[in-house]
């Protein structure tokens, strides 16, 4: 009986090719982007689960309040880890991780390189995470100050082949460190990664104990390992403690309030949205959404199939009502039918992963990630894969089969079968579905896209563009920075130039304050960047009030300009004069305010903009901010090249533009757009595939009527009417649907922004999602239709 | 083998009723050979269909090998159909897909027929039918007559005791519907109780009795030589 079932099945494929191929080719596609997708969501949810105690471990985060204000940041004080150990046996291992946010200069025996991706780790780092120790003790690599352990693409990067345990390698040109270690490339699934671990020691011997004894600064990420069957929230409510027994001061201070908890490791990468992250997180909602997308998709090809499947019904029907009369009862139909589905969904299964096979590299350009196909080397993984194949299988073919089973033999074999339309209404809904996922994807996309382009070109409160960044590392630059700044000066491409600490797009320091008015107990946080002359002019920020900072004035080195934001925040009427007394290593500095700079955004539109200040100092300038003047960057970059090599040869030439680096902050975003506009078209694609082989049906149903219709009369122009107003209106039906489902969902997204579109703005790209769809569906009936139209009436009425 | 008495059938759509078969009392003995005629429209098929349990009958009683089945369902009627009643139509919807071997082999499929089985028994009928040679071709290959010899081998493939042909020669030149009648008749000679629904004074006359319908009644029953008119 099987064997009649696969042989009638592939004869069937073979004698309809058109409807298998639309068949196979939408499931197939369906199917890749599906798998896909799951590829990618399987690894965002197994991030940090390669930990072998991954359950226990977690992360000390702190909930808090500082002048009034909320305050949630991932990073804890340096001394909370050690007191933790001290404190409560229920906690085993800790250790603090501090990142360089800057390059390093690196230099082994004059192979020098800025190195990135620099941590700093206490010695219980590997007792913590599993990373992969390949060489060196894991309990004792980073005891020692100056030792570092380095992956194995650092290592090769500076030894080659050489064995490097045991090599010295000079940081920034000062201090020497040993090799302790190496560890394998922490694995994508990690929510840090790191190329060179450095231990914690080094930077106690270098800045002294007492560096790491504040309680009040946040300032570094603290992990720690609980013992087993230790319930984290019994931890969690005797934190308070901890702080009040260390932090004795904290009793004076009313508005100041500081809650360590305990957060997951595995929760991080998608449900953590804190300040201070280690790097940047994704979000669950995207996974959501993306799982969301993939179930769209998949039901749109499984529409496809149920729908071609029961309109070619009439064409099956004999064969239906045939097996019938010779003995086949409902129950064997059903087994054929989704037997034959199940089949062509094997079939479309194995071409979904050719395609994905092909797309994965894009796929994983795309997303920045290096996804594989692991169904051929893992046998649970090919095992859903099978069992994926064999629900979409019974998904797509459930209904045709009981459709096409219920068929009453005498109606089909004396030819009073309904024909065509009628029976249609499950069709139609059916095609309503695929065209409301589709059109509610379009309006997505084309929102996302304008959110996108809003982000690149809002006025930021400076002008990112033609700016080129220098960062200034190691103790010799920063000393030179004045004379690097001066010779640079005198190039004719530079339009001005100017040092400072923090550089838009990347973190800038909070530090504590207390502004006039305010108790000497109680400090603000402001943002604060320290800059050099002519910064404001660089940047080209806006004064609303008062002025610049200017050589001309001997007192600026004492003064401070403020953002509209702080001011509005301390609601001062009379901001220029006002006192803001600062702390430089405990010791107090008071410092008056000269200007008010209109608010310009440092961090990404996603976040607000905070109350900020900016004073001159020279002994920190991290950066040289260039601004070049209009002309071709490639020349002008060589040109700076050149002058850094006859003033610092040794050092390699690093720089980059702030506009890209600006803009780099939006690349989950920029890649939920690109991903919304692949698998948009691939949805359109499969709909309108099942749209074409519909209507190709319904034309060839209504041969007869559109035979008789030009009889008697109609134009070509009227059957082409006739043909695709039924689609027309799916269509109108699809988008009053899709409409507030995605007014609902964008309006939803766009609150993860600070700064966004008006939704209600952009009414018109739901217009536009209407007259796309309607567009591409009446491009796909209207061949079919005028096929129809054209053809000869009396073939048509010979068709009975 | 059957006996019907006051066999009805009334069609409705939404607004007509059209009645197809009324009062129809009759019987066939076992190894009878009945012919249908009456003009079109008269209710030949409909009779054929509810008489090979295709079809429900609106009111009246069939007793088919004694079972009373006017009220059976399509799953009792299906048993009933598979183990004893073979279809022959005129056009012989044979299916496409299948060549002419798996469509005689069909019948026995539903019956759980083990595989050896079917194979000998599927060549001996077509053997029989003298299209053996043909088996491997697909229907829309073989000529008129040919396909309906395939539609004949299927219908007796499983050994019924009925055979229902319902215009068997209709889309057939005169010399292939004299081929195929002859095969029915000898069937019929071997024991097979054989009704045949037809047009045909010529296929009629193979019958031992044919009976005459005429809107949805009988009105004549003639055996072979002799008439009898029956009172309206």
């Amino acid at each position: 009986m099987f064997k009649n079932y696969l042989t009638t099945t592939i004869r069937n494929l073979i004698r309809q090719k058109g409807y298998s191929i639309i068949n196979i080719l939408g499931l197939s596609i369906g199917l890749a982007a599906f798998i896909l997708i799951v590829l990618f969501v399987r690894h965002e949810l197994s991030y940090d689960r390669f930990h072998e105690n991954a359950n226990r471990i977690y992360r000390v985060c702190i909930d808090g309040m500082v002048a009034g204000d909320p305050l949630n940041v991932a990073v804890s004080a340096p001394p909370a880890g050690p007191a933790m150990i001290r404190e409560y046996p229920e906690i085993i291992a800790q250790t603090r991780i501090k990142e360089m946010p800057q390059t390093v200069l690196f230099n082994y025996q004059g192979k020098k390189f800025y190195q990135d991706g620099l941590l700093f780790v206490d010695s219980s780092f590997f007792k913590i995470f599993s990373f992969n120790l390949l060489r060196g003790n894991p309990t004792a690599a980073l005891v020692e100050p100056y030792s570092l352990v380095l992956t194995e693409t650092t290592a090769i990067k500076y030894f080659g082949s050489e064995d490097p345990i045991g090599k010295m390698i000079k940081m920034n040109d000062k201090s020497e460190f040993r090799v302790t270690g190496i560890v394998a490339d922490p694995p994508s699934n990690a929510h840090f990664g790191f190329k060179v671990l450095a231990s914690f020691s080094t930077m106690i011997k270098q800045n002294g104990a007492e560096a790491y004894e504040n309680w009040g600064t946040l300032s570094l990420h603290t992990y720690v390992l609980l013992a087993k069957g230790v319930d984290p929230k019994l931890l969690n409510q005797r934190f308070p403690d901890l702080y009040l027994k260390y932090m004795t001061d904290l009793k004076e201070m009313d508005n100041i309030r500081f809650e360590p908890y305990l957060q997951p490791i595995t929760r991080i990468h998608l449900h953590s949205h804190l300040m201070a992250e280690i790097e940047p997180n994704s979000d669950i909602a995207y996974i959501y959404t993306f799982m969301a997308i993939a179930a769209f998709i998949l039901l749109i090809a499984c529409i496809n199939f149920m729908n071609l499947s029961t309109a070619r019904s009439v064409k099956r029907s004999k064969e239906v009502g045939l097996r019938k009369v010779v003995g086949a009862t409902r129950n064997h139909l059903i087994l054929q039918f989704i037997g034959e589905s199940a089949l062509i969904s094997l079939i479309s299964t194995a071409f979904a992963l050719l395609i994905v096979e092909l797309l994965l590299p894009v796929f994983n350009h795309v997303l920045d990630q290096s996804l594989t196909l692991t169904i051929f080397t893992n046998g649970q993984n090919f095992l859903s894969l099978l069992l994926l194949a064999l629900i979409v299988g019974l998904m797509a073919g459930s209904y045709p089969a009981f459709y096409l089973s219920a068929f009453r033999p005498i109606r089909v074999l004396k030819g009073t079968l309904r024909k065509g339309n009628k029976k249609s209404t499950t069709r139609n809904l059916l095609v309503i579905v695929q065209f409301t996922i589709s059109i509610f994807l379009i309006i997505c996309t084309g929102i996302i896209y304008y959110q996108l382009t809003y982000l690149r070109h809002k006025k930021l409160g400076f002008d990112k563009s033609h700016m080129v960044i220098v960062p200034l590392r190691g103790e010799r630059l920063l000393k030179n920075a004045e004379y690097l700044k001066s010779q640079f000066k005198q190039l004719s491409i530079v339009e001005n130039l100017a040092t400072s600490r923090f550089v838009p797009g990347r973190d800038m320091d909070g530090t504590g304050y207390i502004p006039e008015g305010y108790d000497d107990n109680n400090p603000v946080i402001f943002f604060t960047n320290t800059v050099g002359f002519d910064y404001l002019e660089t940047m080209q920020m806006e004064m609303v009030e008062g002025r610049a900072f200017s050589k001309e004035y001997a007192t600026d080195s004492m003064a401070i300009i403020v953002n509209e934001t702080l001011v509005k925040k301390m609601g001062w009427d009379q901001p220029i004069g006002k006192k803001i007394v600062g702390f430089v290593d405990t010791i107090e500095v008071e410092r008056h305010v000269i200007g008010v700079v209109k608010d310009f955004h440092f961090r990404s539109l996603h976040a607000v903009v905070e109350p900020t200040v900016m004073f001159i100092t020279h002994n920190n300038a991290r950066n040289l901010n260039i601004r070049l003047k209009a002309g071709n960057y490639a020349q002008q970059i060589e040109t700076l090249r050149e002058k850094w090599e006859q003033m610092e040869g040794a050092l390699p030439f690093d720089y980059y533009f702030l506009d890209e680096d600006f803009d780099s902050q939006y690349q989950a975003d920029q890649r939920l757009g690109e991903l919304f506009i692949y698998f948009t078209l691939i949805a359109i694609f499969i709909a309108c595939l099942g749209l074409f082989g519909l209507a190709s049906y319904n034309a060839e149903q209504r041969t007869r009527e559109i035979g008789i219709r030009k009889v008697l009369g109609s134009s070509v122009e009227g059957i082409i009417l006739l043909l695709s107003r039924q689609f027309s209106l799916w269509i109108v039906i699809a988008n009053i649907i899709a409409w507030p489902l995605a007014w609902l969902f964008l309006n939803r997204w766009l609150a993860n922004f600070a700064y966004r579109i008006h939704l209600a703005n952009y009414w018109y790209i739901f217009i536009l999602a209407a007259l796309i769809t309607l567009f591409i569906a009446y491009i796909t009936v209207v061949y079919q239709a005028i096929k129809a139209a054209l053809a000869n009436p009396v073939q048509a009425l010979k068709y009975e | 083998m059957i006996r019907t008495e006051n066999l009805t059938k009334v069609f409705r759509t939404d607004e007509v009723e059209t009645s197809a078969l009324s009062d129809v009392t009759f019987e066939v003995k076992p190894g009878e050979f009945v012919a249908v005629m009456g003009p079109s429209g008269c209710g030949k098929s409909t009779l054929l269909n509810i008489l090979g349990l295709l079809d429900n009958p609106t009111d009246g009683k069939y007793l088919f090998l004694d079972h009373e089945v006017s009220d059976y369902s399509e799953k009792q009627r299906a048993r009933l159909r598979k183990e004893n009643i073979g279809f022959v139509f005129q056009n012989f919807n044979l299916i496409d897909e299948l060549n002419v071997y798996e469509n005689v082999e069909l019948p026995l499929i539903y019956l759980g027929m083990k595989s050896s089985e079917r194979k000998e028994r599927v060549e001996e009928v077509l053997e029989n039918m003298k299209i053996s040679h043909r088996k491997k071709h697909f229907p829309l290959q073989l000529s008129g007559g040919q396909q309906q010899r395939v539609a004949v081998a299927r219908a007796v493939v499983a050994n019924p005791k009925l055979i229902l042909a319902d215009e068997p020669t209709g889309n057939l030149d005169s010399a292939h519907g004299e081929e195929v009648m002859n095969m029915l008749e000898s069937l019929n000679q071997s024991g097979t109780t054989l009704i045949i629904v037809t047009h045909s004074q010529r296929d009629a006359e193979y019958a031992q009795r044919v009976v005459r319908l005429f809107d949805g009644q009988i009105i004549n029953e003639n055996i072979k030589g002799k008439v009898n008119t029956v009172k309206i």
